[in-house]
């Protein structure tokens, strides 16, 4: 300490001494007191950097850990920082595309879209969404959404997912959507296709049958046995030319094989997301395994048709459960109604149901709704519930088709799989014409219920030789075989009738009956392939007359022409 | 303002003139804290100013080359108890240049609400000259003339640069300073346009 005065006059420096200890030991007890504080203040500030240290180390390991692809770039979009999904994503090590500019990632015409139009947006926005298809470092297409934000820094901070499996999903939703328009198309011609060949195969069924008659009964007219024979040539062709727009139209829907039953209705409910509306849900209740022997597309068409049928009448918040087992359920309560489709088996194989809980039908509707063209509301469309195939799978005994409702709960459709037999096929009892005893006196009961049909076949085995009767309906069959069992010779049946199909009438008939007759099914639709025992043959329309004397022939030997009436 | 420029003006004071003249300067009235001052403290400037102003009239000194000359001989004190950070600088220009964007930030670190003058480079030309712009709320131009002035002293280049200070010498609150670094021999000389 310097002194201006050095006289030692303490009388003058001990005041200024004494001041300056007075100021030092309060400055002291300040920079105490200031010290204190700040510590504190340290020690405050030191925790909460531990907690923003601890929050920005979890935060590094979400992103680190995260599966999508988080990178930022600096202003000159250079990667500087990228986590291991991202890199991953592309196919690179993250030390490979650290310095690197973000464009490696993308191809020439790619980035000449970030350059045209996301940039743009972005550095206008600040921020841009989207999807982008970058480049794999193998050089595959690596489709991505992309979420950029600008960062203060001038950077671009880029969080990316990859989307591959989104794209070929909805990839595969639009080609399975593609799929079921088609099936619908194909659906809607072959109802039509069926409706109308199975009208054209009586019209030329009775043509051919008449014209048959008119030549055997010109002998000494050769200019109409001449014109007789052209006709049957003519309706020859028309068969043919029936026969092949059907062979068109079931191509494929004959044809069965072992499915398995889970993952046609998983295909099936794949299909059907892409239409499902917002708020219905979807649950299933499936077993290890299910195989089913049956026509893959035409059990596809049912199942989508119930489905989207389904969909089409519930309310958001509403499901639809689907079900296969081994035994079958029943909706809730007394109230609902039932109504079955072909044979109904006691045992199954395997039992589809799916239960809707929409508004329910009503017992009158039940039968209608397998009509083409069929519809319970005006929502839905006018082309009917395609239920359609359905009847196909009831007809051709692939599946027991039943429908269960209960106003205001909902509706159960059911389909149960017959058992497949593990023996092998037997033999095919159309093919296995085998000759019985027949009473002289007998007659040949013909049942069809198209007019023209039924008295052109009945006219033309009478010309042939064989006595016959004509009835319209399997009823009127019934009763007259009930009446005198031992007069019918043999029975000619329609397939396709109001009352019940020829396969029903023929299970009814055979009880009836003291002994074994010929029975023959004709059909203008494909007849099913599982028919009782005592069926002898088939013939599909338009019948020719050869082949049926040819037949009859076999079949009746006893029936000696010259002893009919 | 910072208590270390007290602290270091009381010594100054008591080094230059006498331990009596800084009991008479501690002991003015008005002063926020009666005298005492610790380093660690942040005080008003309006003290600094009744301080500097009686020193000036008792030792009949001009106020703002009172402050120059304490500015020069600040900065000695600071690079003398901050060595390390000094040491960060390669050259006179480079620490001049990084006064706002190394020293003050710093300076922030440590007491975060402090408010300090800007100095922002203006301009600078490689090894040879500089620009700096200083703003501040307290009229210190003077100040951080005799800082650069005792950082031109500190890396011993007085003989080979020459501050010019381009703004009026009244504007006390906002001035700019260019600092030609020329080759040695060169005069030392500081000038007041």
């Amino acid at each position: 300490m310097r002194f201006t005065q050095t006289d030692g006059n303490t009388a003058t420096t001990l005041p200024i001494l004494q001041r300056k200890l007075a100021r030092e030991t309060r400055a002291r007890q300040e920079a105490e007191f200031l010290l204190e504080k700040k510590t504190s203040e340290l020690f405050s500030a030191h925790c909460r950097l531990e907690e923003e240290l601890n929050r920005a180390r979890d935060l590094a390991t979400a992103i680190e850990t995260s599966t999508d692809g988080v990178a930022f770039t600096d202003s000159d979009g250079v990667f500087r920082y990228m986590n291991t999904s991202h890199a991953e994503m592309f196919g690179y090590d993250v030390t490979e595309l650290i310095g690197q500019s973000w464009s490696v990632l993308y191809s020439d015409d790619v980035l000449s879209v970030f350059n045209d139009v996301i940039m743009p947006t972005f550095f206008k926005e600040g921020a841009w969404r989207g999807e982008a298809d970058g480049v794999t470092k193998s050089g595959q297409p690596l489709p991505q959404e992309i979420s950029l934000t600008k960062l203060p820094t001038g950077g671009i901070l880029c969080t990316t997912r990859d989307i591959t499996e989104r794209r070929r999903r909805e990839n595969t939703a639009r080609e399975l959507a593609e799929k079921l328009r088609h099936a619908e198309q194909q659906s809607a011609v072959l109802t039509l296709t069926n409706s109308l060949t199975h009208d054209f195969n009586n019209l030329i069924s009775a043509i051919a049958g008449y014209a048959h008659l008119l030549h055997t009964d010109s002998e000494n007219m050769p200019k109409t046995k001449e014109r007789a024979y052209r006709i049957q040539q003519a309706t020859e062709k028309a068969a043919d030319l029936v026969k092949s727009l059907e062979e068109r139209g079931e191509d494929g829907l004959q044809e069965c094989s072992i499915l398995d039953l889970r993952a046609v209705v998983k295909e099936c409910l794949d299909i059907a997301e892409a239409i499902k509306p917002i708020g219905v849900s979807i649950s299933t209740d499936f077993p290890d395994f299910a195989f089913v022997y049956c026509n893959e597309m035409l059990l596809s068409r049912s199942i989508l048709n119930i489905i989207k049928n389904a969909f089409e009448v519930i309310e958001p918040g509403t499901s639809i459960h689907l079900r296969i087992g081994r035994d079958s359920t029943s909706l809730p309560g007394q109230s609902s109604c039932a109504y079955h489709l072909g044979d109904q088996y006691n045992d199954h194989a395997w039992v589809l149901e799916i239960i809707d809980r929409g508004p329910g039908l009503h017992g009158s509707q039940l039968a209608e709704i397998f009509n083409p063209g069929f519809s319970t509301k005006s929502r839905l469309r006018n082309s009917g519930l395609g239920l359609f195939s359905l009847t196909r799978l009831a007809d051709s005994q692939m599946a027991a088709v039943s429908v269960e409702s209960q106003v205001g709960y909902g509706t159960l459709f059911r389909l149960g799989f017959p058992i497949i037999e593990s023996q092998g096929p037997k033999s095919d009892p159309r093919q296995d014409i085998h000759s019985v005893d027949v009473r002289s006196d007998g007659y040949i009961l013909v049942v069809d219920d198209d007019h023209l049909v039924g008295e052109m076949l009945a006219e033309t085995l009478q010309s042939k030789g064989y006595p016959s009767v004509w009835v319209s309906e399997p009823s009127q069959a019934l009763q007259r075989i009930r009446e005198n069992p031992e007069a019918v010779s043999a029975l000619i049946t329609d397939y396709n009738m109001p009352q019940m199909n020829g396969v029903q009438l023929v299970k009814e008939v055979t009880p009836l009956l003291e002994r074994k007759i010929p029975i023959l099914i004709c059909s203008g639709q494909p007849i099913p392939r599982r028919l009782p025992p005592s069926v002898d043959k088939t013939m599909r329309k338009p019948i020719s007359i050869a082949e049926l004397t040819d037949t009859l022939s076999a079949l009746l030997p006893g029936m000696s022409k010259s002893t009919m009436l | 303002m910072k208590g270390i420029v007290y602290r270091f003006f009381q010594d100054y004071v008591e080094e230059t003139w006498s331990a009596e003249l800084v009991d008479e300067m501690l002991s003015l009235d008005g002063l926020s804290t009666e005298g005492a001052f610790t380093s660690v403290g942040n005080y008003p400037h309006d003290d600094f100013v009744q301080m500097l102003a009686f020193v000036a009239d008792r030792t009949n000194i001009d106020l703002s080359q009172l402050i120059y000359n304490f500015g020069e001989a600040l900065f000695h004190r600071l690079a003398s108890a901050h060595h390390d950070v000094i040491a960060g600088f390669d050259s006179c220009i480079d620490l001049l240049a990084g006064i706002e964007s190394v020293i003050h930030r710093d300076v922030r670190k440590i007491y975060d609400n402090t408010e300090l003058p800007r100095f922002d480079v203006v301009n600078i030309q490689g090894k040879e000259e500089i620009t700096i712009q200083y703003r501040s709320s307290r009229p210190f131009a003077d100040l951080a003339h005799g800082l650069i002035a005792g950082a031109i002293s500190y890396y011993g280049l007085n003989a080979s640069s020459t501050i010019i200070r381009e703004t009026p010498l009244y504007y006390k609150d906002n001035a700019r300073f260019r600092v030609v670094f020329k080759g040695k021999g060169v005069k030392d000389e500081v000038h007041a346009n």
